[in-house]
């Protein structure tokens, strides 16, 4: 399963990997990042359907990860590929504005990685 | 005619009766009358004949009268009338108070001693007036007579010495001679011997050389009575002898008369009374012959005195009743008292001449201290109106001092109250500043603490791992985990101090000293505040976003500036950003991205920073006023309309510039200029 991961923070690449080291090992999730919702569209547009999931912050500078929903939702219909919002925001306006347009699940920061595995695991 | 004549032939007519008819008398009648009398006298009759001028009638008429008084005193005086008169109508003082002396030696000659002295002391009177002292000789002169004829010697002398005075004017020896001789005369007999020789010494000196030593018999008596009168017998013998001869050739029976009765005297006292009475019965004899009364009289009362003192009772009986008599014709008892009357009033006219005199002396005197004293006044008052005037102006400068103190020290108050709350606004600022930011630092702290949080747990699985991987015997495996650990303690450690300097440029964002100056990563600085300022809108505003666009130029390197400082500029400018393109993004909804642009260059020796925005922009009227301190266009409670003024003064500070350039309704860009070299 390749989960694409989105944040503007470069570490979470070296958290997802070792938080997730037994799972890459295993074979079981393969994790791209991208460090803007501008670099994820880019990395979709190449890797067409090559992610299954995607995990993007929504706090970013630039495109911010809403609009990187809004547009994936846009964009990618066949299959639209499952998208999961973290944010450090935990307010029931950004939960609701996610899930309005289309996110299939919500995180907030700080991130439980335990409970965010059980998601992916079930998502996949 | 017959009056005429009778005048003419015996002169004995009454005077009231001359003046009764006087008026009748024509000045050529009068020529008429005395025509003929003597030689000088008929030479002035004709002049007078020829005058054509009053004045000098007058003068001539007044020569005349000398020329008669003695022997035609009658005539005299209807000549001193008529002169008199004359003087009066053409105004003619002098000739007045010639013709009034005139007038006294007239009245003399009539034995009036009483109008004698009242016409000369009218006479007097109108020198006096015209200021003519010169000219007063004969009149003081016959004063003297007059006093001294009345027994007054010490008011004699004193018009004796005005007359020498007055001599002395118009110098003539004759005259002055005289003068000291009746000066010298009357000393004696006021037995003042000493005074009385000077006189007489000086008188001596000017006859030797005014009679080059002939001296006349009427001088001879006169100084033989002088030392006679001063005791100095011999010589007075000596003198009385010589002057006889002289005198008797002149036909000068008066000063017979008088130097018999001296030699008679002298006899009396060097104890020859034979000589002595036939001294006195010849000058007696003369004396009768020739009527000279006053001579007379005084023989009469030498004889009656030495025939009392050789006790020939008889002979002293009938010369006593001899000087009664002609006493009493001479001065009888009205004439003295009137004369007395005359001499009293005129003392008192004197004292009241002396005292009016006084008076203005006083006057005067009161006058120019008046004067004075106005004059002090005034400029006392003028003093003290200056002076009250300087105090006024004084007073009013030390009111206007004082107010301006007071006013300077309520500026003064004014100007620190302004400066406190300046400094108070400033701290409000960048508390309101930071209080905006709480929710962007909570943010970036949390970040780093979600990292620092993370990699702890995930080291804890990892040492777990380790223990398993160890126990298994899987070194490679162990040696990995382990690698891995020091790596995520190394990750824990950098976040941790990234949320270390977040809290640290809190801290010294809301410091209120100024910081220092240090060279500083602009781009840094930039991104830094813009994440702060990102997020604290975010955390204000959920539904906010905004695109972030930095363009860092990397060839910047360090600046020096205070970065607290030139970090709230930007926060400002950031905070300003972002609100325009929120404030756009209200008005339209989905077309619309927000966007914040950060861009730094380097130019030349100057740093660029353009913060720019594609908000709603700022209306050109507003644009020149953003600068400008409590300008704001936020909704109050909002701004404090400081953080442009202060971002200003702060650039300013740095010897930079920051200006604006807008498009209302397509966004705002904000430029600084820093410079590279200066201060750097």
């Amino acid at each position: 399963m390749k989960i694409l991961v989105v944040d503007d923070e470069n570490d979470v690449k070296v958290l997802f990997e070792q938080r997730f080291r037994r799972e890459i090992r295993n074979g079981e999730m393969e994790f791209m990042f991208a460090f803007s919702g501008e670099d994820a569209l880019a990395y979709l547009q190449k890797h067409n359907h090559e992610a299954v999931l995607i995990l993007s912050d929504i706090n970013m500078p630039g495109m911010s990860g809403l609009e990187l929903l809004q547009r994936i939702k846009a964009s990618y219909n066949d299959p639209s590929p499952h998208v999961i919002m973290v944010s450090a925001y935990g307010d029931q306006e950004n939960y609701n504005h996610a899930m309005k347009h289309g996110a299939n699940a919500f995180v907030t920061k700080p991130v439980d990685f335990v409970s965010l595995k059980e998601k992916l695991k079930s998502l996949v | 005619m017959a009056f005429l004549l009778e005048v003419i032939t015996n002169g004995k007519i009454l005077y009231n009766e001359l003046v009764m008819k006087k008026l009748l008398l024509a000045p050529c009648l009068i020529c008429i009358a005395l025509a003929s009398r003597s030689q000088s006298g008929d030479s002035l009759l004709h002049l007078l004949a020829k005058a054509k001028e009053d004045t000098d009638k007058v003068k001539i008429l007044s020569r005349l009268c000398t020329e008669y008084y003695l022997d035609k005193p009658d005539t005299a005086m209807l000549l001193a009338q008529e002169g008199l008169n004359l003087a009066v109508k053409n105004n003619f003082r002098i000739g007045e108070a010639m013709l009034l002396s005139n007038m006294g030696d007239v009245y003399l000659s009539f034995g009036n001693y009483t109008k004698a002295m009242e016409a000369q002391l009218k006479s007097l009177d109108v020198y006096e007036k015209i200021k003519a002292p010169g000219e007063a000789v004969n009149t003081l002169h016959a004063i003297a007579l007059l006093y001294s004829d009345q027994q007054e010697p010490r008011l004699a002398l004193s018009y004796y010495l005005k007359e020498y005075d007055a001599l002395k004017i118009h110098p003539d020896e004759n005259g002055l001679l005289w003068s000291l001789i009746d000066i010298a005369k009357t000393y004696a007999n006021l037995n003042l011997p000493d005074s009385s020789q000077i006189y007489s010494d000086r008188a001596f000196e000017i006859a030797r050389h005014y009679y080059h030593n002939n001296f006349p018999g009427y001088f001879l008596n006169t100084m033989a009575d002088l030392y006679a009168y001063r005791g100095q017998n011999e010589q007075a013998f000596q003198y009385y002898r010589q002057s006889i001869p002289d005198l008797i050739n002149d036909e000068y029976y008066r000063e017979i008369c008088q130097s018999y009765l001296g030699l008679a005297k002298l006899f009396k006292i060097t104890g020859q009374m034979d000589s002595s009475v036939y001294y006195a019965k010849q000058a007696l004899q003369i004396s009768r012959d020739k009527g000279l009364l006053l001579a007379q009289l005084n023989i009469a009362g030498f004889l009656t005195t030495l025939y009392k003192s050789l006790h020939i009772i008889d002979s002293a009986f009938l010369y006593q009743e001899l000087n009664t008599k002609i006493h009493d014709s001479l001065f009888s008892g009205s004439k003295v008292k009137e004369f007395q009357n005359i001499l009293f009033s005129k003392q008192i006219e004197e004292r009241e001449i002396q005292e009016v005199q006084a008076a203005y002396r006083n006057r005067i005197k009161i006058y120019v201290l008046a004067a004075v004293i106005l004059t002090f006044l005034s400029l006392a008052i003028i003093l003290l109106r200056s002076n009250r005037h300087k105090q006024k102006a004084n007073a009013l400068l030390h009111k206007q001092k004082l107010e301006i103190d007071t006013q300077k020290s309520k500026i003064e108050t004014a100007y620190q109250e302004l400066q406190a709350t300046q400094a108070q606004l400033i701290h409000a600022e960048k508390m309101a500043s930071l209080g905006g930011l709480t929710a962007g630092i909570a943010h970036e702290i949390q970040n780093p603490l979600n990292f620092v949080n993370n990699f702890s747990e995930v080291n804890a699985d990892l040492a777990s791992e380790l223990e398993q991987e160890i126990d298994k015997g899987n070194l490679d495996e162990a040696k990995a985990i382990a690698r891995d650990i020091r790596e995520n303690e190394l990750k824990i450690g950098e976040h941790g101090k990234r949320a270390d300097a977040i809290v640290k440029g809190m801290l010294q964002h809301s410091r209120n000293n100024t910081g220092q100056k240090e060279l500083t990563d602009i781009n840094a600085l930039a991104e830094e505040y813009l994440r702060l300022s990102y997020h604290g809108i975010r955390a204000k505003d959920k539904s906010f976003n905004a695109s972030l666009k930095t363009d860092f130029d990397n060839s910047i390197g360090k600046v020096n500036i205070i970065p607290q400082d030139m970090g709230r500029v930007l926060l400002n400018l950031y905070n300003n950003a972002f609100y325009a393109v929120n404030e756009k993004a209200k008005l339209q909804a989905d077309n619309y991205q927000p966007q914040v642009t950060i861009r730094t260059k380097k130019i030349d020796n100057k740093v660029q920073i353009e913060v720019g925005d594609n908000g709603k922009g700022i209306p050109q009227n507003i644009a020149a006023k953003i600068f400008q301190p409590f300008f704001t266009t936020k909704p109050s409670g909002q701004g404090t309309g400081l953080g442009l003024s202060l971002s200003y003064d702060i650039v300013k500070a740095h010897n930079g510039e920051i200006k604006v350039e807008t498009k209302e309704g397509e966004g705002s860009v904000f430029t600084i200029h820093l410079p590279l070299t200066a201060n750097n």
